[in-house]
């Protein structure tokens, strides 16, 4: 399964993906943050394997189906208990109904499209994990000679 | 007309209900405590109310002239973290059912039920930020 | 109407991503990523995902406005082209043509910018100038007289190709994100960022090294670098002695310059200077990339230089990888350079003094009246207006009275002008300043090309329609050149563009074509367009190395204005603001105007975060809500100027050089209000 990741090496916190998301959706189900001046972490929907969204769903709006999340808007009442069940306060509401990333339906996710610096990343567990041990090991590599980091 | 009737046993005081009121007439105010608002009467020739409630709090019946609107009060538990009250305690209950205990409690050992949304994501954010800045 | 899909280019920065407008039933309605586009590969930034909030925007000109005792009148296009060909030929016959006075916009087409200053000097004015004097006229005259062009050496993606990247004055993280795309890769691929910047922009975070000098100090920062390089001889002499001029000079103007004068002038230690010049000099390809914050100084002319001078003895440049980067801030303004919309050059950078030049375009214009020698800047243009020198302007698309350094004179100065035309799309305070104003078409509503940054040159088509009687500038200028009696029968932006690639050198071989574009100097498909790669364009084909010397042109501070002030970009904006403040989007990002204060200072000045002040120069004030952050040092301030009103603060002292006015730095103090 597919999922958005963030490598917040690249991040550098520009929004681009909140605008994106919010052109397409009406409201942005991504939000950047910059923390310490120093750091700048986009958070989305985690696609939870065992999501307590949908366990918290009342209506089988949000449904646990395989590795991901269904939500069939027209079931949701807007009740609001899976934004609290969220351990990550990753749903919202709006427009009375659930919202929360669905990888733009499984296309191509526009905040992944749009990221200017690459940072996010629409691919498999695996395919990412590899790809962070690489940029670890260079990160390493790095110090420039004589110079405190 | 027809008249509002809402079983205070049965409601939780989750939004439902005004989130699905097409014309804005079921209100709620969040303090310290949580204010639903019911209008008595409703002109509407529609039952979404009624629908919307899994609880099934809501009926439809027919017009009793006169009555008042119906004020349901819960208190809401306020956030470990910032202090605001952000659920009623019967959803919290409904959470704690539905949710396995294995799942209600984080890696770190935090029961972050506790927390409210907006402060959840702050602290994973904190969390994030502190274990990719310590590399 | 069916559905239809148009490719455009963004019209904000000069990186110039392509996009994709849906247009449905003639109205634009949402946008696709052009995945395959050269430079963006798709992504876009905050600005160009909200790039088609601005077109329906109410606030747009809609029909032709004319001054009256009773506010603005709408009038019919011919009134107002009869008005306007009145007013500038009023002037020029009773002051002749050095009482016009012209401004290009960078937001208009390579084939409009072209027209503008082909009517201005057909007229015999050579008074045509365009932003780009705020932006990169340093580089115009640093890299145009040490290398012989100005415009990235590099395309932007060769980037990914380098194995140092300094990045100076820029905070291309925020301003132009398409960058980091590339400069990430390079990361990736065991590249170097080293970023110099008085700010710790998200720029920095990225870096493997940050200098954080103090502001103004560049010129310091770059000879300590060089006085290391030579120290260690990691120069590289081939490369000096084939290709370069001056390099005795360099050497011996060094002669006296330590590295812990240098460490006391920037502020940064003496240890990082030497990383970052061995990075730089070692590295087996090495990019400079830079900015407002190397060109907006009274001194822009020197810190361009003193880059060029490092490249050059070390040789990084003319190969994948090796090359410098002046970051563009406007759509076209690289084009709007490139067409000669500046005093001193004719299209494709030529010199009006030179016979070759008068020679070419007195016979492609059939004109007489070429001017022969370089005009005014748009900074000397409002001192020619304050002194009656000039009488009439016709502004196309700048917003002078919030842009221009200490802009309350220049405002001051258009309103003594006994004429002024400003074209442009929205009623901007320059705008409120005019006898005329012209509704303009915006870039979504016309067709023509921009070439942006990197020297490209991309078409676009018109998408949708533009409002009211809004007309397309070309269809403006041409319409006005009618009427002032010059030969402008134009029917399309084609025609005018096989004219340019008929007499402007540097863009022969051009010919429209949609999707990726072409660069110039036009070479055969796959070859990656890198310049300077075996001969540089000036005498000998070498390139000039000048020794500059660090000066202080910076405001100082003083006990009355105790802060220096820097001005600068933000992400969520763009410019003065015309249009990023008429999207809801943007203007969400980032509603009101702010200052950055260092959480140290703060707290001595008792400055809660998001505390009411006003920033006070010897110029002016300016209200902002307090940030208090470690982005800035102590001591130093900083403020965007999108939101109107900042520019009035700065001294704008003049590069001799360039004429850029001193945008960037000011004292001044800051008090809760």
């Amino acid at each position: 399964m597919r999922s958005i990741y963030v490598d917040l090496d690249r991040c550098l916190g520009c929004r681009a993906c909140e605008v994106a998301c919010g052109r397409i959706h009406g409201t942005s189900r991504i939000s950047v943050a910059i923390l310490r001046d120093r750091i700048s972490i986009p958070m989305t929907c985690r696609q939870c394997q065992r999501a307590t969204c949908a366990m918290a769903c009342p209506t089988e709006a949000l449904v646990q189906e395989g590795e991901g999340i269904s939500f069939v808007p027209e079931r949701c009442n807007g009740c609001g208990l899976c934004l609290l069940a969220c351990p990550f306060g990753l749903v919202d509401l709006w427009a009375g109904k659930a919202e929360r990333c669905d990888h733009c339906m499984e296309k191509s996710p526009a905040c992944v499209a749009t990221c200017p610096s690459g940072a996010l990343a629409f691919r498999e567990e695996m395919a990412f994990s590899k790809a962070a041990r690489t940029r670890a090991v260079l990160r390493a590599s790095r110090a420039i000679e004589g110079v405190r980091r | 007309m027809r008249s509002l009737f809402v079983d205070e046993r049965r409601c939780i005081g989750c939004l439902a209900c005004k989130e699905s009121c097409p014309e804005g007439k079921i209100r709620i105010m969040d303090d310290e405590v949580r204010e639903i608002i019911f209008p008595s009467t409703c002109g509407n020739d529609c039952t979404i109310c009624e629908e919307a409630c899994q609880e099934k709090a809501i009926s439809l019946g027919d017009e009793r002239p006169g009555a008042p609107e119906i004020t349901l009060r819960f208190h809401l538990i306020p956030c470990e973290d910032c202090l605001r009250g952000f659920i009623t305690e019967p959803m919290l209950e409904r959470l704690k059912a539905s949710i396995p205990r294995d799942l209600q409690i984080d890696s770190s050992g935090l029961s972050w039920l506790r927390l409210c949304p907006s402060c959840r994501r702050a602290l994973e954010r904190e969390r994030m930020a502190a274990s990719h800045l310590r590399r | 109407m069916a559905r239809s899909l148009v490719p455009t280019v963004c019209p904000y920065c000069a990186v110039g991503c392509g996009l994709t407008i849906v247009v449905d039933d003639g109205l634009a309605v949402g946008i696709e990523y052009m995945q395959d586009h050269p430079v963006s590969e798709g992504s876009l930034c905050p600005k160009g995902n909200a790039a088609l909030e601005m077109l329906y925007h109410p606030d747009r000109l809609t029909h032709p406005l004319k001054r009256t005792g009773e506010g603005w009148l709408s009038i019919g296009w011919p009134e107002a082209l009869d008005l306007v060909a009145g007013g500038l030929s009023k002037a020029l016959c009773e002051g002749g043509p050095k009482s016009l006075g012209f401004i290009a916009s960078s937001k208009c087409t390579n084939e409009e910018s072209y027209l503008i200053q082909k009517m201005a000097r057909s007229l015999g004015c050579a008074n045509i100038d365009s932003c780009a004097r705020l932006c990169h006229s340093s580089s115009v005259t640093g890299l145009g007289r040490a290398l012989g062009t100005c415009s990235t050496t590099n395309i932007l993606s060769d980037l990914a190709n380098s194995r140092c990247i300094l990045a100076i004055g820029t905070n291309f993280a925020e301003n132009h994100p398409i960058i980091a795309r590339w400069v990430f890769r390079a990361r990736e691929a065991g590249g170097k960022l080293i970023v110099a910047d008085p700010r710790r922009t998200p720029t920095a975070w990225g870096g493997d090294l940050f200098l954080q000098l103090n502001p103004g100090t560049d010129v310091a920062l770059i000879n300590g670098m060089i006085k290391v390089i030579l120290d260690e001889g990691l120069i590289n002499r081939r490369f000096i002695e084939d290709r370069t001029e001056g390099f005795s000079d360099l050497e011996s103007s060094l002669e006296g310059f330590t590295l812990s004068e240098a460490e006391r002038i920037t502020g940064v230690s003496a240890s990082d200077i030497v990383g970052a010049a061995r990075a730089y000099a070692r590295s087996p390809a090495s990019a400079i990339v830079y900015c407002m914050g190397v060109t907006q100084h009274a001194n822009g002319t020197d810190n361009v230089q003193a880059l060029a001078n490092l490249l050059l003895i070390c040789g990084q440049i003319g190969r994948s990888g090796s090359g410098i980067y002046p970051l563009r801030g406007q759509n076209n303004v690289q084009g709007t350079c490139d067409m000669g919309c500046l005093p001193d050059f004719y299209p494709g950078y030529l010199s009006p003094e030179d016979p070759r030049t008068q020679g070419a375009f007195r016979k492609a214009w059939g004109s007489d009246r070429l001017p022969k020698a370089a005009g005014l800047t748009s900074l000397e243009m409002m001192d020619a207006a304050l002194d009656g020198t000039i009488k009439a302007m016709y502004i196309i698309g700048e917003d002078a009275a919030n842009t221009h350094p200490c802009s309350k004179r220049t405002a001051r100065a258009l309103g003594k002008l006994g004429f002024l035309v400003v074209q442009d799309i929205f009623l901007t305070d320059t705008a409120r300043l005019a006898d005329v104003v012209l509704p303009a078409a915006c870039w979504a509503e016309k067709e023509g090309s921009s070439t942006s940054t990197e020297r490209r040159i991309q078409w676009y088509e018109q998408a949708v329609e533009p409002p009211g009687e809004a007309m397309a500038d070309l269809w403006i200028i041409c319409s006005l050149a009618k009427r002032l009696g010059l030969n402008f029968h134009y029917r399309s932006s084609k025609e005018v563009m096989n004219e340019i690639c008929e007499i402007v050198p540097i863009y022969r071989g051009v010919r429209p074509a949609y999707g990726k574009g072409v660069l110039w100097p036009c070479k055969k498909e796959g070859e990656i367009s890198i310049l300077h790669e075996e001969t540089f364009p000036l005498a000998r084909g070498r390139a000039i190395i000048r020794p500059v010397h660090f000066r202080r042109t910076a405001e100082e501070t003083s006990s009355r204005y105790p802060f220096l002030l820097i001005i600068g970009r933000i992400g969520a904006h763009h410019n003065a603001g015309s249009m990023t403040m008429r999207s809801a989007t943007l203007l969400g990002m980032a509603p009101h105007r702010f200052v950055e204060i260092n959480p140290k200072d703060a707290l001595s000045l008792g400055l809660d975060d998001g505390a009411d002040v006003v920033v006070t120069t010897a110029r002016g004030e300016a209200m902002a809500r307090t940030r208090s952050t470690d982005r800035v040092m102590p001591g130093t301030l900083f403020m965007p100027f999108h939101f109107p009103g900042a520019n009035y603060l700065v001294r704008g002292y003049r590069d001799e050089h360039s004429g850029m006015g001193e945008l960037k730095i000011a004292a001044c103090r800051i008090e809760r209000c």
